[in-house]
């Protein structure tokens, strides 16, 4: 049984699942793509169980129960991939919380010459007037110390 | 400042955690692949049986009675006793690799060795066989690769380990070569005592 004998309805359902299916030998390309020996094999196979009247998901567990996930190209949505699907939405969460802080703390470097914003630090930091306060002192005694002051304050009044 | 420095060491810190992952993967081979089908039961098959000279006598342990060639045969007719079934093809240059192992496991009659000729003539099979010696005591004929596919063979050479009830425990991805043959037979001698094997579940 090949390919070439399907009807054109048929031919575009084995288009799509010969897509979705990776082929084992040569790794980076789909069943459809591949030229190699089991590729061209399970083609046949894909194809005869189109003319039985498979499902795509029939087709796709028939493979997956012989060769494994990794013959999917999209994994299941399952416990095991949990980590899997989560990790890009997880990250992206991180980089915003990350990027949110940035910006807090790059306008915190304003807030020394403007005093009127109030303390950047979040809740667990210090009032905006100690913070000032301590400002003060650092600067007061800062004079051995190097020119980066303003940004040393910062640091230590956390 | 403490915290300061843990927030200056932390990219490096997960840097380096990526780096132990990423270097470990540079040591794995991405083309071994874990089979599913490890504990699961020998998928069924009817396929002719070869039965080429062998090239020492298999102790009667583990022989194999009442077997003709050309006759066909399912999973069922070695049942009874761990199995290896090795899948091997006349035209794989990689079997030449592990064949030597192969011989010298037949020879110490150790296991019981079946070939699956894997879409191969069966001419040049047994050609192959006189040429380079018959480790196997029975070779099944999988002309158009179904079988194989089953199996969820997707290289030539590769081999598996069957329990006395034709489970399948163990699978090896290419050739056994000098490195993995002694693991390889530790995995059957385990398979064939059955005391060992439940302790390890």
């Amino acid at each position: 049984m090949t390919p070439e004998q399907l009807n054109p309805e048929q031919k575009a359902k084995y288009k799509e699942v010969a897509e979705e299916l990776r082929c084992l030998v040569c790794q980076n390309q789909s069943i459809a793509d591949s030229q190699a020996g089991l590729a061209t094999d399970l083609k046949g196979i894909i194809a005869e169980q189109i003319i039985q009247g498979k499902s795509k998901e029939e087709i796709k567990s028939f493979m997956e129960a012989r060769y494994g996930e990794f013959i999917l190209y999209k994994p299941a949505y399952s416990t095991e991939n949990i980590v899997l699907w989560a990790a890009p939405f997880l990250v992206l969460v991180l980089a915003v919380i990350l990027a949110k802080r940035v910006i807090k703390n790059s306008n915190s470097g304003r807030a020394v010459s403007t005093p009127k914003t109030s303390s950047p630090l979040g809740k667990d930091a210090v009032q905006s007037s100690d913070w000032a306060e301590a400002l003060y002192k650092q600067e007061n005694l800062g004079k051995s110390e190097n020119k980066d002051a303003n940004k040393d304050t910062r640091k230590k009044t956390k | 400042m403490k915290k300061n420095h843990i927030r200056l060491l932390l990219p490096i810190a997960v840097l380096l955690v990526m780096g132990v992952f990423l270097y470990i993967g540079l040591s794995k081979d991405p083309r071994k692949l874990p089979s599913v089908l490890i504990g699961k039961s020998v998928p069924a098959f009817n396929l002719k049986v070869m039965l080429p000279p062998k090239v020492w006598p298999v102790s009667d342990g583990l022989s194999l009675s009442g077997l003709e060639t050309e006759r066909s045969v399912g999973p069922d007719t070695f049942k009874g006793q761990p199995w290896v079934l090795n899948v091997f093809a006349s035209w794989c240059q990689a079997c030449l690799i592990e064949h030597p192992h192969l011989l010298e496991m037949a020879r110490q009659g150790k296991i019981r060795l079946i070939g699956l000729a894997y879409k191969d003539q069966e001419a040049d099979t047994l050609n192959w066989l006189a040429k380079h010696g018959n480790p196997y005591q029975a070779v099944i004929v999988d002309r158009d690769g179904l079988t194989g596919i089953d199996l969820g063979v997707y290289g030539v050479p590769e081999t598996f380990v069957m329990s006395a009830d034709n489970t399948i425990v163990h699978k090896h991805v290419g050739p056994i070569s000098a490195g993995s043959s002694a693991e390889f037979l530790d995995r059957v001698s385990l398979t064939q005592s059955p005391k060992t094997l439940e302790g390890s579940k």
